[in-house]
């Protein structure tokens, strides 16, 4: 019976009569506080009485007041429950507000609703309002410090890029960065195809952290699962909305940095002799200058005093104040069969890039209709965005890349004539053209992709008889791109491409994924305290994928688009055979599921839950390993059902939880990629099989051909044991609520990159050897401080803490990876160098710690140590305060991370003070006060004549505080004609400000990333727009 | 499958939607890959074996034996750049032996073994195209055999080079696995790898047409040097000979030209080294050279040939020496005009400037192996004939020696083998073969300690490198490594 769709239970309970006996009969009408429509369904209550009724359809309602009771509850899953005096009132209209905290009333798992009192696992619920009118053109960058145990964070400030989740830690080596499994109206969705969807069509957005709660995903649901439903009709209501925004992304501050202005990097280049610079080149102090004409001398005076008075100020050149606008309309209805909810939407964001932007259209369409037994939901979106690409989210580190050249490229170039135009060409350390190159760049090259997105499900069902219903959901989702990178043949860039006149690359990828889910599900309460309910479930899932690519050379210089009209590639002397310029590739999996689930509750009071499943999968290529069979169970203990709680009045909730289950990981299944031009195409089975690549021998003129990856036909899938213990408690009539989950996962047949004996020819081999544990407490409490009529104020404070270690390696004990050391006994992400202790007053050598504790300067000596801390953060939370006066309302946003240290790589290369680097990199202006110099100096940077190379210095405290969100709106109350025909039902207008201050001890751009590294990175803009909503 | 029939009991129909058969579910679980070069599709036909022979010979190296003897023998001392200390002064643990300093046999040839090993188990069933394709599978199967004993007998060198049959060897790779393999004996690793060259020597070509290619008198060479290492005389004798049937020596106006590549006198097989494919051997010595500005600049030298072998050679009359050295007056204070000139390659600063085919077998080898096998085998004369028959094919005015005695013959053979075979890889292993001392001069040596590495010494063997410890348990250290 849980089943039932809430709305479906207020509309069978409007045949509850007034039963009581007569003495005052009230009625009103209660409504969203938000949109004011009605709300169906709400259960009004006599307080101290056992009077009860539901509003109808329309929100109205009627009840008689037993003599001497003088306060009526109004409750309803989602809103806040409203006490109110009757006093000698006839009418009492009520406006509920609905309350992110307590949405949790009901949990989407997806394959089903539970409600919260009988529902064993952990997982975390928010309002979809809470991500809507974010303006980031991917929602999940909107999650950061609003769920325990999740961590977001984002690498790219791309308008549509997706951020980087893990919940409860990484549980993988291999599969470190598998996302956890997205999952809308029952249908899956790829983890980055966000960009193509309107957030603002959520209804809620649940994390499922535990075995049991996953256990309905299987093998997809071993890092967790983000199921979202979607707004829905309600009979009886119809609803028509028009949202719109507008504002502004903007640059992040690089002072930061803390950079060398012009007249200090000359003076810094004349004091470190760097070779080829303007500084020591046209300076009097340099030998090669002392013999020279006394007109040569007073040439690089003027050269010098010139280049001094240019500053240019790189990140007003190079970034723009974005414009990011949205308009939406849509529409809710619904009879007692039939419900409705359609919406279309247009978002435009400009990234703070020159070239970078979105653009995203969407429709949804959402129907629900009930014949007899019959019942059929069908949910869809269509979408289509066109993201363009910043060039540094192409060129990566490189000088072609803005986000690096904000702080790398030196300020006396001047990219700009008096005209405007770009002064581009060849490059010299004397006549810096760079930046100048990389604006013509950004003007003449493109990187676009256009994607077209559909996600759709429908479900049928069929009640045989009233406990048994047998359901089936087909669900597709299509993810389908058209990828572009062009370069004009008559650019100085397009002169730079092979054959010298532009580039013209595309290609083409689908992405198809389809489930189908048949289920039994027999649901019966017996003798009204044996609440029992079973259900079998048999489930297809299978991934398509196919793409194709080509590229052109020798545009013609007089198009500017694509490559209509390129002309033919020359031949080389001598050569025999043609390239392709184009290739193919296709992927394909599938994934096929038997699970079965059971629940039965004892009065309320126990609940206790048990799944089992098998999954098949084709990602595993061993026949013997493709099937896995795992079980999950789980209890909840309602303590307040207990007779000997009865009589106390402090809780209003209370409730022990516990689960343990294993899942299957088959997101961390390693693959490989077949290229297609611009695009990858998957290769799920790759790295278990022993690949081939060519290679050339000199001796002859026949193409070797060598295995280049071992093949590992024994893999299996690697599994997570889970265990969650939470408390769920509400006090204070529910003001106080408090969620406390305790867990710990232990991932075994982890997938680890094993170094192989030298017998087998390869390094090393994905294998499953390890074991690795993540255990960790969260924390989420809300607390309404004020709740009146006219005043509203309630706080949320979220924080969670996860410790990873690494327990086994099977045959090894170590490798190394990136910045850090995959080490039994430490955790994932340790980073792993050597131990910088500044520079040695006597020589300005640098000074490292050797492996036993000694000091050295001889960097051959110096120990490599893991004891400097870990990229990915121990500690993450958040917290939110939201404040109402009558119509105004403020909602404040903080997101936090502590414990965590990141490889500064852009630091180390603006303080690395040797010629190598500053000729080509704008130093920091720690180098002008702490560089050694001189016999006694005291300083942390070595002398410039020496290199420390990547060390401690490096790592860098990333732990932050930041003023996510900020949202100050105004209710409009409902406009109406003098003659009294509605205009407006209500109104919202708001101005919201994301990412608005950052408070930290990194000395980088932002201390935010999903990685353990920082160097090119697109970062993530502030942004502030005004908003609308409208209700007809 | 665990809930399959209670499901089927309420509803088949169910299923039917989904799935309208078991065969059709199966297929889901049997997704397979379509686009990937791997397995079985890689080495389908004949042509993709010869593909697979190709790759295998692109990772072929003789190079890294040949700084390797150089390094930590006497035939090179310090010059302009440093950094093999732990090497040249016998200070080696199985850590640093491969993080620092790179000599890794391990990678190496085994991976040359199991691309061969790949070849082999495809090549039974390969698909031919004819009668050539059917000629062409055998010379595969031959090279790759040859491919095999070659690889594991450079393996050997390095970490067992011992005679004695119950000595530890290494795993013998005879199929390619991802299994860790345990040390077999001397004995049971050389029944394998004589099989190997004997298979090999019935189908490979008996022609000296492609000579960057294994062929018959290459097996032949091979022998000959493994019947030399495992001490059994007669065999080496029998094997020199017929390989100096096969190729005679050079006529000593020519000598110069082998190692120009002009010519290819003496050598049946060896490894083709382009400016842009396999390397450049000379940079092993000396890096390459450039002009900027018009100025020459030349390639930092890394090693100069030791006084000891300098001293070594009649420097008017052994053509030997202006083959192998250089005395270059471009080269001045503080910079040292000795070079090694071995693998010079074209003129300094061109593109084929330190590029050198490396030579794996040569008939002045065989011709010591030979006179070796004599003099153990009492063949005083003989052994003292076939010295005289290199040395006059070397040494212009040469007057013929006789040997007075066994000990005298083997130290005037071992003296000629340095001479003769100077940068080619076999000294070290040479004298560890005759447990015989490193000795340097003093001159030549870094420092006081490192002039002698006494006979017999545990470091005439290279340790398993740690990375092979870590990988595999089954691995056994060599004698004198901790780790």
């Amino acid at each position: 019976m849980r089943k039932l769709v809430v709305l479906l239970t207020g509309i069978l309970c409007l045949s509850i009569a007034a039963w009581a006996q007569p003495s005052v009969t009230l009625s009103g009408k209660v409504t969203d506080s938000k949109d004011g429509t009605g709300i169906p369904g709400v259960s009004i209550t006599v307080k101290g009485g056992k009077v009860g009724v539901k509003s109808d359809a329309s929100g109205a309602y009627n009840i008689t007041v037993p003599s001497g009771k003088t306060v009526l509850v109004f409750s309803f899953v989602g809103y806040q429950s409203e006490e109110r005096a009757i006093g000698r009132l006839l009418t009492l209209d009520v406006a509920l507000q609905s309350s992110a905290n307590d949405l949790n009333e009901v949990v989407v798992t997806g394959y089903s609703r539970e409600r919260k009192g009988q529902f064993v696992g952990a997982a975390a619920k928010i309002s979809g309002d809470l991500v809507a009118t974010v303006p980031v053109g991917a929602f999940d960058q909107a999650l950061q410090g609003r769920i325990p145990g999740m961590v977001v964070n984002s690498g790219s400030g791309q308008p549509g890029s997706s951020a980087t989740i893990r919940i409860r830690g990484v549980q993988s080596i291999q599969g470190a960065g598998a996302q956890p499994l997205f999952v809308i109206d029952g249908v899956p969705m790829p983890a980055f195809d966000m960009q193509t969807v309107n957030p603002s069509d959520f209804e809620s957005i649940t994390v499922l952290k535990d075995a049991a709660t996953t256990a309905m995903y299987g093998a997809r649901g071993g890092t967790g699962v983000v199921v979202i439903t979607t707004k829905k009709g309600r009979a009886g209501v119809t609803n028509v909305q028009y949202r719109t925004q507008y504002g502004v992304t903007q640059a992040p501050n690089f002072d930061r940095l803390n950079l060398m202005n012009t007249k200090e990097m000359l003076s810094y280049e004349e004091k470190t002799k760097l070779a080829g610079t303007p500084g020591w080149n046209y300076s009097v102090n340099n030998p090669a200058n002392a013999n020279i004409s006394q007109a040569a001398k007073d040439r690089n005076a003027f050269l010098l005093d010139s280049l001094g008075r240019i500053d240019s100020d790189w990140s007003d050149i190079l970034f723009r104040q974005g414009v990011s606008k949205s308009h939406e309309f849509n529409m809710s209805a619904g009879t007692d069969k039939t419900k409705v909810y359609f919406s279309a939407g247009y978002f435009d964001q400009e990234g703070i890039d020159l070239g970078s932007s979105l653009k995203r259209f969407t429709t949804r369409f959402n129907v629900d209709h009930t014949v007899g037994k019959f019942n059929i939901a069908f949910n869809t979106t269509l979408g289509y965005s066109q993201s363009k690409f910043a060039e540094g989210e192409i060129y990566g580190n490189s000088p072609r890349n803005p986000f690096q050249m904000v702080y790398r490229a030196k300020t006396y170039e001047n990219p700009y004539r008096a005209d405007g135009s770009i002064i581009y060409g060849a490059n010299t350390t004397l006549s810096l053209k760079q930046v100048g190159n990389l604006l013509e760049g950004i003007q003449n090259s493109s990187r676009d992709i256009n994607q077209i997105k559909i996600n759709t499900g429908l479900a049928f069902s069929y009640k045989i008889i009233p406990s048994v219903t047998v359901k089936n959901l087909t669900g597709i989702d299509v993810g389908s791109e058209y990828h572009n990178r062009y370069i004009s043949a008559g650019s100085y860039i397009g002169s730079l491409q092979t054959f010298q006149a532009g580039l013209a690359q595309e290609a083409s990828r689908v992405t198809a994924n389809i489930i189908n889910t048949s289920s039994v599900v027999f649901a019966k309460k017996f003798s009204s305290i044996h609440d029992v309910e079973v259900g079998g479930y048999f489930e297809i899932v299978k991934g398509y994928q196919r793409g194709l690519g080509f590229t052109l050379y020798n545009l013609d210089p007089r198009l500017t688009a694509t490559g209509q009209g390129a002309g033919a590639i020359p031949v080389a002397a001598g050569q025999t055979t043609y390239p392709q310029n184009a290739s193919s590739a296709k992927g394909e999996y599938g994934i096929r599921s038997y699970f079965a689930s059971a629940k039965y509750t004892y009065n309320n009071k126990y609940t206790i839950n048990a799944n089992i499943r098998q999954d098949g999968t084709s990602r595993i290529v061993n026949s013997a390993n493709r099937e896995i069979t795992t079980w999950s169970a789980g209890a909840v203990w309602n303590t307040l059902q207990e007779n000997f709680m009865s009589k106390q009045n402090i809780f209003t909730d209370l409730k022990v939880r516990a689960s343990y289950g294993i899942v299957p990981n088959i997101g961390s299944i390693t693959t490989g990629s077949f290229g297609a031009g611009l695009v990858g195409v998957t290769n799920y089975q790759g790295p278990q099989l022993p690949a081939f690549g060519t290679t050339s021998y000199a001796g002859s003129t026949v193409v070797g051909l060598a295995p280049s990856t071992p093949g590992n036909d024994k893999l299996k899938i690697e599994n997570i044991k889970k265990t969650n213990i939470g408390l769920d408690m509400a006090f204070l009539r529910n003001r106080v609520r408090l969620s406390v989950d305790v867990y710990s996962n232990r991932t075994v047949d982890l997938f680890v990159s094993q170094p192989l004996s030298g017998t087998t020819g390869f390094g090393n081999l994905n294998v499953n050897a390890g074991v690795m544990t993540n255990k960790g407490v969260e924390f989420l409490a809300g607390f309404d401080v004020v709740k009146t009529k006219d005043i509203d104020v309630s706080l949320g404070v979220n924080h969670s803490f996860n410790k990873n270690n690494i327990e086994d390696l099977g045959l090894v004990n170590e490798y190394f990876l990136g910045t850090f050391v995959i080490r039994k006994g430490l955790s994932y992400g340790s980073h792993y160098t050597y131990n910088y202790l500044g520079a040695d007053p006597a020589t300005g050598k640098p000074i490292f710690e050797t492996a036993d504790g000694k000091t050295t300067t001889d960097a051959a000596q110096a120990g490599q140590f893991a004891k400097f801390g870990n990229f990915l953060p121990k500690h993450v939370g958040g917290f939110d305060l939201n404040a109402r006066y009558k119509g105004f309302s403020v909602q404040a946003l903080f997101s936090y991370q502590f414990d965590v240290v990141r490889s500064n790589n852009t630091r180390n290369w603006i303080t690395r003070g040797t010629p190598g680097y500053h000729t080509a990199v704008r130093g920091s202006r720690e180098l002008l006060t702490n560089q050694w110099t001189k016999a006694g100096d005291v300083a942390l940077f070595q002398d410039y004549n020496y290199d420390r190379g990547f060390t401690s210095s490096d790592l860098e405290d990333a732990k932050f505080l930041r003023f996510r969100n900020l949202t100050v709106a105004y209710q409009i109350p409902q406009i109406k004609t003098g003659s009294g025909t509605t205009i407006i039902k209500s109104a919202r207008f708001y101005i919201q400000g994301q990412n608005l201050m950052i408070w930290s001890p990194w000395r980088g751009v932002d201390p935010e990333d999903d990685n353990n590294i920082s160097l090119n990175e697109y970062p993530n803009p502030k942004a502030i727009v005004v908003g609308l909503d409208i209700n007809f | 499958m665990f809930n399959y029939k209670k499901m089927k009991k309420n509803n088949i129909v169910v299923f039917g939607l989904a799935c309208l058969s078991f065969t059709a579910c199966n297929k889901i679980v049997e997704t397979k890959e379509t686009d990937a070069i791997v397995g079985d599709i890689a080495l389908k036909t004949v042509a993709n074996n010869q593909q697979g022979i190709i790759g295998a010979y692109a990772a072929m190296n003789t190079e890294m034996g040949i700084l390797f003897n150089s390094v930590v023998a006497d035939e090179v001392k310090v010059a302009e750049f440093y950094n093999s200390a732990t090497v040249h002064e016998w200070q080696y643990t199985s850590t640093d032996i491969t993080v620092r300093d790179n000599f890794t046999a391990f990678p190496l040839y085994y991976r040359i073994i199991d691309r061969v090993n790949r070849v082999l188990r495809a090549l039974p069933a390969a698909v031919s195209s004819g009668a050539a394709d059917d000629a062409l599978k055998l010379r595969l199967k031959g090279e790759a055999l040859f491919l095999r004993a070659f690889c594991h007998f450079e393996m050997y060198r390095y970490y067992s080079n011992s005679a004695v049959a119950s000595d530890p060897a290494l795993a013998y790779m005879e199929v390619p696995s991802l299994d860790p393999y345990g040390r077999i004996t001397v004995g049971e690793y050389f029944t394998k790898l004589k099989a190997d060259l004997a298979d090999a020597k019935l189908l490979l070509p008996n022609n000296l047409t492609d000579k960057y290619r294994a062929n018959l008198l290459s097996a032949a060479g091979l022998q000959a040097r493994v019947s030399l290492y495992l001490k059994e005389w007669t065999a080496a004798s029998t094997f020199a000979s017929e390989y100096i049937t096969g190729l005679p020596l050079s006529p000593i106006a020519q000598f110069g030209g082998i190692w120009t590549d002009a010519n290819s006198n003496e050598v049946a097989f060896k490894l083709s080294r382009t400016p842009s494919l396999g390397g450049k051997i000379g940079s092993l010595y000396r890096g390459t050279s450039a002009i900027t500005s018009g100025v020459l600049n030349i390639g930092t030298v890394t090693w100069k040939p030791s006084d000891k072998i300098w001293n070594s050679y009649d420097q008017t009359n052994d053509v030997r020496f202006a083959a192998y050295f250089k005395t270059e007056p471009l080269l001045t204070t503080p910079r040292s005009p000795r070079l090694i000139n071995k693998y010079g390659g074209t003129a300094y600063a061109t593109a084929g400037e330190n590029v050198a085919d490396a030579k794996v077998f040569r008939t002045g080898e065989m011709y010591l192996i030979r006179a070796e096998a004599k003099a153990e085998l009492n063949d005083l004369a003989g052994a003292a004939a076939d010295i005289n028959a290199l040395r006059a094919a070397r040494i212009n005015l040469y007057t013929n020696i006789t040997y007075a005695s066994k000990d005298a013959a083997i130290t005037d053979i071992m003296n000629e083998r340095f001479k003769e075979l100077a940068y080619e890889g076999h000294r070290f292993f040479d004298l560890k073969r005759r447990n015989l001392p490193v000795e340097r001069l003093a001159s030549d040596a870094p420092n006081a300690l490192s002039t002698t590495l006494p006979a017999g010494n545990f470091r005439f063997l290279l340790p398993i490198p740690n990375s092979e410890i870590q990988a595999n348990p089954l691995i056994k250290q060599n004698t004198g490594y901790t780790n």
